[in-house]
């Protein structure tokens, strides 16, 4: 008996045992989240409202690249595979630069093959996902209970934002695929890679930019926000590249009621202690303190990639002497010779080119060699001086500016009644400013002449600015321009081929690849 | 949720009708123990010396045992009819029949390869020839540990299908051991859940590219604890259902024993002398070949012959000859950077017990000076197992385990973004430094080289990691019936704390900058494993069936958190000690995460009739990161093996000592992935009006996966076990197959999708393979025994079926073995005047750029004609001997691989483009470099970059063969008589050991094993080192 009553005793604490410790994790099984919004508790209010809004500015900013959603990439303004890097390196105003070899060498070249095997992560393609982004981002907006005013205030922000990245796919791939119907989203609908046909394509981009032109202030109370001003100047430059004269003048007149005016000084537009003036519309403003990378990366970074590393010219802190940019012997982004020949030697716009200069070794001392024209690949480009004592530069990069807005007046309008007086006045006091004397002779005596004129003055104008592959395009100069330097360009009508992945679903290549 | 609750409810009740069950078995009358009467006797091994807590038990009567005393003897009841059962960690168990004597002494035999020996596999332990499934055991008593400073480094080579790869030398650097070639293995110690990895906290990214540490797992266990590691590599893993896809391996430490008092140490000295390194330009050899590389550059710049049709113009090289005749050799870079290093490593233990209580206690210490200076590791751990026996029925055990390292991290490696020369670590620089360029310059202030810090005051940066652990395990045995019904309570916890202080004074130039740039880091790692489990054995049918059953719960929640803080421009001075003293910008970060998994399992075994054994388990697993409908899922498994030998037919085959098939088959599954919608704050403020606006943007990152489920792999094995001619040869083979379902993975979505990847369940891979393991006791005399064992594995892993989205390389299949290299081949360089075909890509059609093969004939370079290449060998090898003669011994372990393929990334120190543009040095591979004055060159020319080609694949310039067999030790011991020296010291060996003796490879550069990622310049891993130790082990 005594042994059943101990194996009892013993069942019944280990019965116990167990129970106790079963029942203490009888609790449900449910994630523990900490810190995380979801669709429950996120957006609900208006400043929960430009938290999300907010985000469209990514590809807008000027740092290394951005991360969303696992896709990684490049900005539109940022150095390597910028505006600027898919526009001007390609053409006549900027040098060949093999030596970092890779996608700087097939920019500069131009041979755009290298795009068919470029990675995800580099591949501005994959910005048509972002079009589908801001499509939700506005679907949301519009099924808040936020005020009508503040609705109408943020799908402005979205609206201009999917039309100014629809505006760059349509100038490096004509027209690609996209989303702007939200009850698309999550459906078959997202792997339809039929290009659609271009009028519908360019009348999306347009519609979404004369809403944001309508809807948006003038001033935003940040400044550096989208404006009227900028959404305006991307309908005109979309007008222009579609060739509809009219609206594009149309447009151009609407920017010129709002004021603006040339400053003065040219090279005043791009310092840091005049960034903020009459002039520029729309800039991407950055901040000498930053660093290119999170959190805090709004920075300008040109010196270090027009600079040769031996070029006096980079403070990289305090007190110490100036040294040179990354790339040796040239700048990665450096004009040709040709281009600096070009100028009229009074064009004050020539000055921020440097042909010759003393170099400097690592420690900023001078090395005692001159580097002119005949040990340079072309002159230095030094529209972006340093002004900043931080490693990184805080001179705003403008994006929209009126002097472009007045050329692109001129052309509008040459295009469709010829050189006529108002079309030679816009043209003409963008020259003014930079010291030269009016347009006259044979440039003004035709439609073609004048039209060269104008491609003439946008790259004295514009360079390093992200123009003047789609003035080439546009203008239909672009073997012509290019092999007056040197340069061969790769087939393809100067669009940008679509990569291989994106053929295996479907997509079409781009014409003559 | 009523669906699941119902499930469980179904389940407990399961479970409890389960314990019912057992309970109701183990009421059945035990045998009756007429006749009785007491035994004695001594237990001894070969040499004659007493066996000490070796267990005594009488056959088929498990609750009737005892242990031998520190003399050897024992008694104990049984009666004539009786068979004595005699083990003993380390030996042979043995059998003797009782007889008519009251007298039973016995010789041990020690063991070294005997089927008998126990395996530990999930929850619970079983003899080898009982084995049902693929279980590989490393011993790590037979392995040398005076150099080793982590577990894994006992893995190399010394078990079939189980793959350790170095992936940085750095001490403490990590190895990746891995499971028949799969991921991170599940890492279970003494029944707790334990993590894999390393925990390494970042540097806040303030020295932007100075963030590349490597480090190992397994940072708080001592190796010299481990009383022996099991791979679970099949089915057997599946009662581990949760986490278990990529094996498990179970680790289990050293116990007290009830006995005399023991105590042991084991210490060694060594010295750490760096293996064959990249060897670098010395400074005329430097200024020699930048004259030749540039010379070739200017030509084809300027479409001089050969590269153009112009007339060669005069170029002024930058060197004259009397430069490079009075530059002599310069400095020495690497030789200012590296440097011999040392180990000490001792360890002391104390063991022992009574009945009552048992205890083992130890203690560790391993300094380590890295073979790079200002690299090291200092490390203390210590560890306490015991065990109390409070009554009859409940036996306490606690574990704990505690231990500090203290790391000096190296600048070697890569850098980890995408800088350039601007981010080169120490020993990178080291390399990238022309030997012309003297330490200091004019003004004693160190040199710049460009734009690449100065190696030697790179060594200034501080970067120290202090890591710190305690694991505690509490496990309360209750024998409910005897030793029939047992139940256990486990509560286990590891918590891991670590902390990164790094500091770049403003005197070191990097990253362009001469500035003060600090941070603090810390990482938290806490998992925690609660457990309750019911064991049942019992003898039935006159022990015609043996039934081992086991049934459990248990949960498992995981914690993580850390903070970090970084500031820049502070004195030097006040270095990290007061951060806000920085005036640059203070960054803070922070995370938090836990997730949680629970499980039912159940095991039960059948050994019928010795000759077939059944084991069945099954693991109910749920996760919290899934939707209710998809958290629970059910992983079972069933293996059969089949003793032939003790057929009939078999059992008078004397030659024949286990013959024994087996076949398995489970399924295991992996927590990993969430399935929840989330809005994150994204990883960049936007900033408005030059920064005076700074707005962090919140997103969409995943939309709600309720579809979301477990991975799913089905394991089977088929294989078998043997050992002939007296247990002289023994071993196993198996063939496996692993079919990898429902994979989870940040898959690529629809290309129009607004998230660029979401979780998705997808894709099917397969993994076949198979392994065999042979041990042979080849000379067995009295003074010399000579022992050899070989392995020998190999795996294929494949995808069966990819995710939706995934882009399958151009040339490739889409069953194309996991890691392939895709690649144009070459063959040889163009020469001057030699005519090109057609296929050659434009820009690679000037002399020493390679020829391109037009593998398939079609005369055009296409995709058709890439071909791939195995990165995974096509077996591995391990191969080691045992000697001993008299009181010497001998061990010679060596390892290997062969068939796959990797891209020699040290090679991009022999590219002209870096020494061309003048930011880099070179090594001495470049005078293979083909150029005009070197025509005879065998490595592509200045004019040759394949990023410029376009291709759809890489070429083949860089691909090598990555075969190599490696001398992983040579071990001579001498152990000391017994009557040699005092009657304190019970055993005393002393050895000398050499690691990494050598290698044997067609692999150029450097050593095969060293993994070093393609950069912008070159990367500069870790070096392999080589291993002289004295050691000393001693038994009080």
């Amino acid at each position: 008996m005594s042994i059943k009553y101990n194996r009892m005793k013993k069942l019944l604490l280990i019965s116990s045992l167990l129970l106790v410790f079963i029942s203490g994790c009888k609790k449900s099984l449910d994630p523990t989240i900490y810190g995380s919004l979801n669709p429950t508790n996120f957006p609900k209010t208006e400043s929960d409202f430009n938290l999300l809004v907010t985000g469209v500015y990514k590809l807008f900013t000027a740092k290394w690249s951005y991360s969303d959603g696992g896709v990684t990439g490049d900005q539109f303004f940022g150095y390597e595979f910028s505006n600027v890097h898919v526009n001007d390196a390609p053409t006549d105003i900027i040098a060949y630069f093999p030596e970092w070899g890779g996608f700087f060498d097939g920019f500069s070249k131009p041979d755009f093959n290298f795009l068919k095997t470029v990675d995800r992560r580099r591949n501005h393609i994959e910005k048509i996902r972002f079009i589908s982004k801001i499509t939700r981002i506005i679907e949301d907006v519009e099924k808040s209970t936020i005020s009508d005013a503040s609705k109408t205030q943020f799908i402005a922000e979205c609206r201009a934002a999917r039309g100014i990245i629809m505006y760059y796919l349509l100038t490096m791939y004509g027209p690609v695929p996209y989303i702007t119907d939200a009850s698309l989203l999550g459906t078959d609908a997202e792997t339809n890679m039929k290009r659609p046909d271009r009028a519908t394509y360019v009348n999306t981009v347009a519609d979404d930019l004369r809403f944001a032109a309508d809807n948006l202030p003038k001033d935003p109370a940040q400044y550096g926000r989208f404006n009227k001003g900028g959404a305006l100047t991307y309908l005109m430059r979309l007008y222009l590249n579609e060739k509809t004269w009219d609206k594009a003048e149309q447009a151009g007149k609407e920017i010129v009621a709002l004021g603006y005016s040339l400053v003065p000084n040219y090279a005043d537009v791009f310092r840091t202690a005049t960034e903020k003036n009459s002039e520029t519309i729309l800039a991407v403003t950055v901040d000498a303190t930053a660093n290119g990378n999170d959190p805090n990366g709004n920075m300008n970074a040109w010196t270090f990639y027009s600079y040769p590393s031996d070029y006096p010219g980079v403070l990289a802190s305090p007190g110490a002497k100036r040294t040179g940019g990354w790339a040796s012997p040239s700048g990665a982004f450096t004009a040709t010779w040709q281009f600096y020949d070009s100028f009229n030697p009074n064009d004050e716009r020539r000055a921020l080119l440097i042909a010759q200069y003393n170099a400097v070794n690592s420690s900023g001392n001078p090395t005692g060699a001159v580097r002119d024209r005949n040990n340079m690949r072309g002159p230095v480009i030094a529209k972006y001086p340093d002004d900043d004592a931080t490693a990184f530069a805080g001179n705003d990069i403008p994006i929209a500016r009126y002097a472009d807005v007045e050329l692109m007046l001129a052309e509008a309008i040459n295009e469709q009644d010829g050189p006529t007086a108002e079309a030679q006045g816009f043209i003409n006091d963008v020259r003014n400013r930079a010291g030269l004397a009016d347009l006259s002779g044979a440039d003004i005596a035709s439609k073609e002449a004048f039209r060269d004129a104008v491609l003439r003055e946008r790259a004295w104008e514009l360079y390093l600015e992200g123009q003047r592959r789609i003035d080439l395009l546009r203008m239909g100069k672009w073997t012509q321009a290019l092999s007056a330097v040197g340069k061969t360009p790769s087939p393809g009508p100067g669009l940008f081929p679509v990569p291989q992945y994106m053929l295996d679903l479907g997509m079409e290549q781009t014409t003559g690849y | 949720m009523k669906k699941r609750a119902l499930m469980n409810r179904l389940l407990i009740a399961c479970f409890k009708s389960f314990a019912l069950l057992l309970i109701a078995l183990s009421l059945f009358p035990l045998s009756s123990m007429s006749q009785n009467r007491t035994i004695k006797g001594r237990v001894t091994d070969a040499s004659n010396e007493p066996v000490a807590g070796a267990t005594v038990e009488v056959k088929s009567k498990r609750s009737a045992s005892t242990v031998t005393d520190e003399n050897g003897r024992y008694s104990i009841l049984a009666n004539t009819n009786d068979v004595l059962v005699f083990s003993s960690v380390g030996f042979d168990s043995k059998e003797e029949k009782v007889g008519t004597s009251d007298n039973v002494d016995v010789s041990m035999s020690r063991l070294s390869i005997s089927m008998n020996e126990v395996v530990v596999v999930g929850y619970g332990t079983v003899a080898r020839k009982n084995l049902t499934t693929s279980i590989a055991k490393i011993d790590p008593k037979n392995v040398p540990q005076a150099a080793n400073s982590s577990i894994a480094q006992l893995v190399f080579g010394r078990a079939p299908g189980v793959q350790a790869v170095q992936q940085s030398a750095e001490p403490g650097g990590n190895i990746n051991i891995s499971i028949r070639g799969r991921g991170a293995p599940l890492i279970v110690v003494d029944g707790v859940v334990m993590p894999y990895g390393g925990l390494e906290p970042g540097n806040s990214g303030i020295a932007n590219e100075l963030n590349g540490v490597r480090r190992g797992g397994f940072a708080g266990l001592n190796p010299d604890d481990i009383e022996s590691m099991e791979f679970l590599k099949d089915a057997s893993s599946a009662i581990y259902g949760v986490n278990a896809a990529n094996g498990v391996v179970l680790i289990t430490t050293k116990k007290g024993k009830s006995g005399r008092l023991s105590v042991n140490y084991d210490g060694s000295h060594s010295l750490v002398k760096n293996m064959k390194y990249l060897e670098p330009l010395n400074a005329a050899e430097y200024m020699t070949y930048y004259n030749q590389l540039t010379q070739d550059k200017y030509l084809f710049d300027n479409k001089m012959t050969p590269f153009g049709p112009n007339a060669p113009g005069s170029f002024s090289p930058k060197y004259s000859p009397t430069d490079i005749q009075n530059a002599g050799a310069g400095t020495d870079w690497l030789d200012l950077v590296l440097r011999d290093g040392s180990i000490d490593n001792h360890s002391i233990s104390v063991n022992g017990g009574t009945e009552k209580t048992t205890y083992y206690f130890s203690t560790g210490y391993f300094d380590q000076k890295g073979t790079m200076r200002n690299s090291g590791l200092k490390r203390f751990t210590a560890r306490m197992n015991m065990s109390f026996n409070f009554t009859k029925f409940l036996t306490l055990n606690v574990n704990a385990n505690a231990s500090k390292a203290n790391y000096l991290n190296s600048t070697a490696g890569w850098q980890t973004g995408n800088s350039g020369t601007q981010g080169f670590g120490a020993l990178q620089a080291a390399l990238a430094y022309p030997a012309s360029v003297p330490v200091y310059d004019a003004n004693g202030k160190y040199s710049i080289f460009q734009v690449t810090g100065n190696p030697v005051s790179l060594l200034d940066i501080a970067d120290r990691t202090t890591y710190r652990s305690l694991n505690a395990t509490a496990s309360l045995d209750i024998k409910i019936i005897g030793n029939e019904l047992t139940g256990r309570l486990l509560y286990g916890n590891s918590t891991e704390h670590t902390v990164r202080d790094f500091f770049v004074p403003s005197t070191t130039f990097y990253f362009q900058l001469n500035r003060a740039r600090g941070s603090f880091n810390e990482a938290n790692r806490e998992w925690r494993t609660f457990e309750a489990s019911l064991m049942y054995k019992k003898s039935l049918l006159n022990g015609n069936l043996n039934l081992d059953a086991v049934a459990g719960y248990g949960e498992y929640p995981k914690d993580e958190f850390g903070f970090g803080a970084a500031s820049a421009d502070m004195l030097d001075a006040i270095n990290t000690a007061n951060l806000f003293a920085g005036t640059g910008s203070i960054n803070v970060s922070s995370y938090k995460s836990r997730n949680k998994t629970r499980s039912y399992f159940a095991r039960t075994s059948f050994d019928v009739m010795d000759r077939y054994v059944i084991q069945l388990t099954g693991r109910y697993d749920g996760y919290n990161q899934f939707f209710p409908d998809n958290k629970f899922d059910f992983f079972p498994s069933a293996s059969l093996a089949w003793k032939l030998s003790n057929e009939s037919f078999l059992r008078d085959v004397n030659f024949i000592n286990l013959l024994k098939l087996r076949g398995s088959i489970g399924i295991t599954g992996e927590a990993s992935g969430f399935a929840y919608a989330s809005y994150n704050p994204d990883n960049s403020l936007i900033s408005f009006n030059s920064g005076g606006a700074t707005i962090l943007p919140y997103t969409l990152t995943q939309v709600d996966h309720p579809e979301l489920r477990w991975p799913k792999t089905v394991n089977k094995n088929i294989g078998l076990d043997f050992s002939i001619l007296g247990d002289r040869i023994s071993g196993s083979a198996d063939w496996f197959r692993d079919d990898i379902t429902r994979l989870i993975a940040n898959a690529t979505t629809a290309p129009l999708s607004f998230l660029g990847t979401q979780p998705v369940n997808g894709a099917h891979r397969v993994r076949t393979g198979w392994e065999v393991g042979i041990n042979t006791q080849n000379i067995k005399t009295t003074d010399f025994q000579w022992s050899s064992m070989i392995n020998v594995s190999h795996v294929v892993y494949r995808h069966e079926e990819r995710f939706p989205f995934d882009v399958i390389p151009q040339g490739g299949q889409v069953t194309d073995p996991v890691n392939s290299i895709y690649v144009f081949r070459t063959d040889g360089l163009l020469q001057i005047g030699e005519a090109f075909s057609d296929w050659q890509p434009a820009n690679a059609k000037q002399p020493g750029a390679p020829r391109f093969v037009d593998v398939n004939g079609d005369k055009a370079l296409d995709a058709k004609d890439i071909v791939r290449y195995n990165v995974d060998p096509k077996f591995t090898i391990g191969f080691g001997n045992n000697f001993a003669y008299k009181q010497f011994d001998l061990s010679i372990m060596l390892y290997g691989q062969r068939g796959g393929y990797g891209f020699n990334n040290l090679a991009l120190w022999a590219t002209p483009a870096g020494i061309i543009a003048g930011n880099q040095s070179g090594i001495k591979e470049v005078k293979d470099i083909w150029t005009t004055t070197n025509p005879g060159g065998t490595l592509p020319g200045v004019v040759y970059d394949e990023a410029a080609l376009g291709l759809a694949a890489g070429a083949d310039t860089r691909l090598q063969k990555t075969d190599f067999i490696r001398c992983r030790n040579i071990t001579l011991g001498y152990r000391f008589n017994q009557e040699g020296i005092t009657r304190y010291v019970r055993n005393l060996r002393v050895y000398v050991d050499v690691q990494n003796p050598f290698i044997i490879t067609n692999y150029k550069i450097a050593d095969p094993e060293v993994q070093a990622q393609g950069v912008k310049g070159g990367p500069a891993p870790y070096p392999m080192a080589r291993t002289f130790s004295l050691g000393v082990k001693a038994g009080f």
